[in-house]
């Protein structure tokens, strides 16, 4: 009879190796979290904060297809944190410290991720991806955590857990289609979504642009990742018609891909997207002139070195220069600056109120009816969950290969549409 | 469907499956010569098309001398593979060895991303968007180049094969070892051989991928196994096979594409990658060797 | 039934004892990687029976496991069932669905098999996506429903043990159950059809295994564990999504069994620990000042590599260095080296270059001759 292990001595070889992994991570239990515990001056210790620093999570991807979408952000939080830090902190007395996870763009691995990192941390600075910010959603709201994702998917808006550091997407597309309409000629808008969510929320927006803006709307196209040729996508945009398409998804080769399937096609149609800061990669590419002449985004504010409009963009510019001179300062770039503003304003009302739990930053947040973006972008009007509004402004940038950044503002401060002003953002049950 | 939209989908089809030839070659020159899956081809692909950014456009020189030069390159890491790892495993140890190609293909991704960052980089190949107008359908310059680079990979494979005496030794190889060697022929030198030769497809393979608008990224990694279907379609050991097989499931996928959402709506937007996968399914029922293949065929 | 030596028993009581210690001394953070171990290695576990034993090379158990996991999940959340419904259920539809791949791929072979059954992850992909009503779609279903737990005894909550100690117990108990399940049919009649099959279809097929049944059952059996593993991948993780099934799990899967040993149940058990331990232990020092100065997190960061890329480096050396050195595996390490020390120990038998260790799953004798019947 044959053991099961093969071999009398098997199941002690199996033993003498599990014993030396486990040697190598540590023995010892501890049965605490950390945060808690020592007092440290007159605001009282609680988790992501130890009397002295505050500590900030951030779930990223550093590697992988969609890791350069998340690297700029990163970037920017990081440079935020560098500069927060020197001016002594929060409130110039509490700096800020940051662990970071990496997650794979994995919404489990994110789940995993949260858990080992809840306990330390006193808000999510990024969760990185729309399905990893939602699978948190229901731990986030048990353990009164705030995040702020990596993501403007309309959803979050009015959820007391979230703070987006930009326009939802589906203000962003009223905007920028209300504006394409008004400048390039009013004609059927249709949709291009990366395969999936991305497409839903497109449909949906396109679906509600028809009702409320009484646009002639058409279909909305699936984009696939798999695939690097996308010509009957887009074949069959210009089938139906569309004269203006509102574009949104990742990662980077799906959209440069369905703009060259566009460009090789002659299509001649205006492609609108979200504030994003792919164009740059693009500047060198041979579909950059199609896009010059074809392609608008959306924009809650301005670009790097518009000290004129936005008084808080020398701060960034310097910060830039001394951190991350190096990383260019596109939109996500800034993005990640402006999330950091937000936290930096909730922290500090939460210290002005001599709270930093949990309770005390979300009622901080509630409490804070505007965000000083420094021009940089426009704010929202914020407040508890339901009574937020979407900022009363925007901007439009177009392609321009003069600029380091790829694009350059073509319009800043415009009103906002009443189609994205209006958009019901759905309110959690609580 | 109007005339011009089938043609031009007809056409991106083909521009499509010409990737998934290309990089299909690579692949069965290995098996030809080795009878091992080899997944490291993947890792050819990758630094074919980096290193051709990096001679070219990083450091000037002109595009042929850049493909060329990062052939060269790839076809040497290839034989250093063959020498150092794959000499050490024996016929009988096919799946570690393919495993063992699937680890390089890992470390490849990671070395990449490591030396050339995660932005991606344009190639700066002389074809750009250019489209040739024919018959009203748009056909982009660069897909019509991969297309006879293909081409002549396949013209040289066959003539390598037929009409040299490497190329004998190696079909030797292949139908019978023992034999081959009693006839004093060096399996080891074949070998080298073989994978010299997909090092170097894997390479131009690589730079043809990346000609393509999105330029060079971390998604080519992915390339090698989006042609896997096509190289088991067209039969493991068939280079003409490997053309073949690429371009018909390129056809399926893009006509796919075109008619799902019209007419199967409710089937979703991801029924398209799945479609080559039942093609070929049905197809290895019927023909388990697939279309050109030669190997022995189990009857249960 | 034959007794178990002595040596062997102590080896057993030592293991025993190492199961019942560990989560007394260990964080929970590591007691969590190591349940996620333990669920892998029943996945393997059926993969190895499939690949190194009767082997038919497949990339698709990533594909049985999420739809175990899917099962787990929607009958729990959506339906309210209990462990005791919704593992059965999932076992059976694994099964069932191997059995029809089985079915599909008894005329394949080799490579041809290995892309059939990456098409079946591909169809998974596409279901797992495209089912939102019953999957969620790319965000992923919640799990938290999918309770370990018979009856009253809730495996999650053993006495007054954190939730990661119990499912350590709970998880590590299953996987040698499923050993101790899995040995027993590689030891059997269906275990050296298998090894027959692998070794040479057309000779098995002469002395009267017939080829085809052992094909699907081996398929079956594989699968059913798979999706059992699903089912406790759904309940230990609480969240499942479609990326969690794909290609590189197959990969990963893959790699498991055989660094540990391709062909051996024990390979399959320790090459979990290694694969995905070793994963997750290289994650957690990414922060620590053993790597941080070549770490970095951003391209513009000081520092030489990413924590992602990194892991992904580690990842591809570690199968290549084994498998380079040790084709058989790290048992088949061993095992070489205990054969060369017991070779000098005493005059070695004439088979000793044959490393009969080595090989020793392989039976002695034909099949068939042991139960004195051939058909």
């Amino acid at each position: 009879m044959r053991s099961i292990l093969g071999g009398s001595r098997q199941p002690v070889a199996v033993l003498a190796l599990c014993l030396a992994m486990l040697a190598l991570v540590a023995c010892g239990r501890d049965d605490g979290g950390s945060g808690g515990g020592g007092d440290g001056g007159d605001l009282a210790t609680a988790p992501g904060f130890d009397g002295k620093r505050f500590k900030l999570g951030l779930i990223t991807v550093t590697s992988g297809p969609v890791a350069g979408a998340n690297a700029p952000s990163l970037s920017g939080i990081q440079t935020y944190v560098k500069a927060l830090n020197e001016r002594g902190g929060i409130a110039g007395k509490y700096p800020v410290d940051l662990v970071l996870r990496d997650m794979q763009y994995d919404p489990a691995k994110t789940v995993q991720a949260y858990n080992a990192t809840k306990n330390d941390v006193a808000m999510y600075a990024q969760v990185f991806g729309t399905p990893m910010t939602k699978a948190i959603l229901p731990q986030l709201r048990a353990d009164k955590i705030i995040a702020v994702p990596g993501s403007a998917d309309g959803s979050f808006f009015q959820d007391p857990n979230v703070m987006l550091p930009s326009s939802p997407y589906e203000t962003q597309m009223a905007n920028v289609v209300d504006y394409a309409m008004k400048k390039r000629g009013r004609g059927k808008v249709c949709g291009a979504g990366g395969e999936g969510a991305l497409a839903e929320t497109v449909k949906n927006g396109l679906e509600y642009l028809r009702e409320e803006a009484g646009y002639e709307t058409g279909p909305t196209v699936s984009l696939p990742t798999s695939s690097s040729n996308l010509t009957p996508q887009v074949q069959q945009l210009r089938r139906e018609g569309c004269k203006i398409i509102w574009m949104i998804a990742t990662p980077v080769p799906t959209i440069s891909n369905t703009l060259s399937a566009a460009a090789r096609l002659d299509y001649d149609a205006t492609w609108t997207s979200t504030n994003t800061g792919f164009v740059a990669a693009m500047k060198d590419s041979p579909v950059f002139d199609y896009m010059k002449e074809h392609y608008l985004q959306a924009n809650d504010g301005t670009l790097y070195g518009d000290t004129d409009n936005a008084p808080g963009m020398q701060a960034l510019m310097d910060a830039h220069q001394k951190f991350a001179k190096d990383t260019l300062p596109e939109w996500a770039w800034m993005n990640g600056w402006v999330g950091m503003m937000m936290i930096e304003q909730v922290l500090e009302k939460a210290v002005e109120m001599g709270d930093v739990s949990r309770e005390g930053i979300m009622k901080a947040s509630d409490s804070i009816t505007e965000f000083d973006l420094g021009g940089i972008q426009f704010s929202p009007k914020w407040g508890p969950a339901g009574e937020r509004e979407v900022p009363a402004k925007f901007g439009v940038m177009a392609p321009d290969d003069t600029s380091e950044t790829g694009v350059s503002v073509v319009e800043y401060g415009l009103d906002a549409s009443p189609a994205a002003r209006e958009f019901p953002y759905p309110t959690p049950e609580k | 469907m109007s005339a011009n939209e089938f043609l031009q989908t007809f056409v991106s089809g083909v521009s499509l499956g010409g990737t998934y030839a290309i990089v299909a070659l690579g692949f069965v020159i290995v098996f030809s010569a080795t009878g091992i899956l080899n997944f490291a081809q993947g890792a050819f692909v990758i630094f074919g098309a980096y290193l051709t950014y990096q001679l070219g456009s990083a450091w000037g020189l002109p595009f042929a001398l850049a493909v060329l030069g990062s052939m060269l390159i790839c076809g040497l890491l290839a034989v250093s593979l063959e020498m150092a790892i794959m000499r050490n495993l024996t016929m009988k140890q096919e799946f570690a060895a393919v495993m063992v190609t699937a680890g390089v293909l890992f470390c490849s991704e990671a070395i990449s991303v490591t030396i050339w960052g995660i932005q991606p980089l344009n190639l700066g190949d002389p074809w750009g968007l250019r489209t040739v107008d024919v018959f009203g359908a748009a056909v982009s310059l660069s897909d019509i180049w991969t297309l006879i680079v293909s081409a002549v990979l396949l013209g040289a494979t066959f003539a390598f094969l037929n009409f040299t005496r490497g190329g004998l030794a190696m079909r030797a190889c292949v139908v019978d070892r023992e034999a081959a060697v009693a006839q004093g022929i060096n399996p080891r030198r074949v070998s080298a051989v073989a994978w010299a030769v997909a090092g170097a497809a894997g390479g131009v393979a690589g730079a043809m991928l990346a000609t393509g608008t999105a330029g060079v990224n971390q998604s080519l990694a992915l390339a090698s196994f989006a042609a896997l279907p096509a190289m088991i379609l067209g039969g493991l050991d068939s280079p003409a096979g490997a053309i073949v097989g690429g371009l018909i499931i390129g056809l399926i996928q893009q006509f796919t594409a075109l008619l799902q959402p019209e007419y199967l709506e409710f089937l979703g937007s991801r029924f398209a990658a799945l479609t080559p996968y039942i093609v070929l399914t049905i197809i290895l029922l019927v023909r388990p060797r697939g279309l050109f293949g030669t190997r022995q065929v189990q009857r249960f | 039934m034959a007794a178990i030596g002595p040596k062997r028993l102590i080896g057993y009581g030592a293991l025993a004892l190492l199961w019942l210690l560990v989560p007394l001394y260990l964080q929970d953070a590591t007691l969590n990687t190591l349940s996620y171990c333990a669920v892998f290695a029943i996945g393997s576990i059926g993969l190895t029976l499939l690949t190194g034993y009767a082997g038919q090379v497949s990339l698709a158990q990533p594909f049985f496991m999420g739809v175990g996991a899917y099962t787990a999940a929607w009958l729990s959340t959506e339906h309210g069932l209990p462990f005791l419904v919704f593992a059965p259920a999932a076992i059976v539809l694994g099964g069932l669905l191997g059995a029809a791949a089985g079915a599909v791929a008894t005329r394949l072979q080799g490579s041809e098999l290995a892309v059939i059954t990456l098409g079946l992850l591909v169809f998974g992909d596409y279901l797992f996506n495209e089912v939102v009503g019953i999957t969620g779609g790319e965000n992923g279903t919640s799990a938290a429903d999918a309770d370990l737990a018979i009856g009253p005894l809730n495996f999650e909550e053993i006495g007054g043990f954190t939730r990661d100690q119990s499912l350590f117990w709970a998880l590590w108990a299953l996987v040698a159950l499923i050993a101790w399940l899995a040995s027993n049919v590689a030891r059997r009649r269906p275990g050296r059809a298998m090894i027959a099959v692998r070794d040479g279809a057309r000779a098995a097929e002469a002395i009267g295994v017939d080829v085809r049944m052992a094909k699907i059952k081996v398929f079956t059996l594989a699968s059913a564990m798979g999706a059992f593993c699903g089912v406790l991948y759904a309940g230990l993780q609480q969240y499942v999504t479609p990326v969690d099934f794909d290609i590189f799990a197959a990969i990963l899967f893959a790699a498991m069994i055989i660094i540990g040993g391709v062909d051996r149940i024990a390979g399959a058990i320790l090459g979990a620990i290694i694969v995905w331990g070793g994963q997750q232990w290289v994650s957690e020092q990414a922060d620590s000042s053993l790597l941080s100065g070549i770490m970095k997190t951003t391209d513009g960061d000081s520092g030489v590599i990413t924590v992602g890329a990194f892991n992904t480096l580690v990842f591809g050396l570690l199968i290549v260095l084994v498998l380079t050195f040790e084709p058989q595996g790290l048992l088949g390490l061993w095992s070489r080296l205990k054969a060369r020390v017991a070779g000098r120990r005493r005059p070695a038998p004439a088979l000793a270059g044959q490393q009969p260790e080595v090989v020793d799953t392989t039976p002695a004798e034909p099949v068939g001759t042991e139960e004195g019947s051939i058909r």
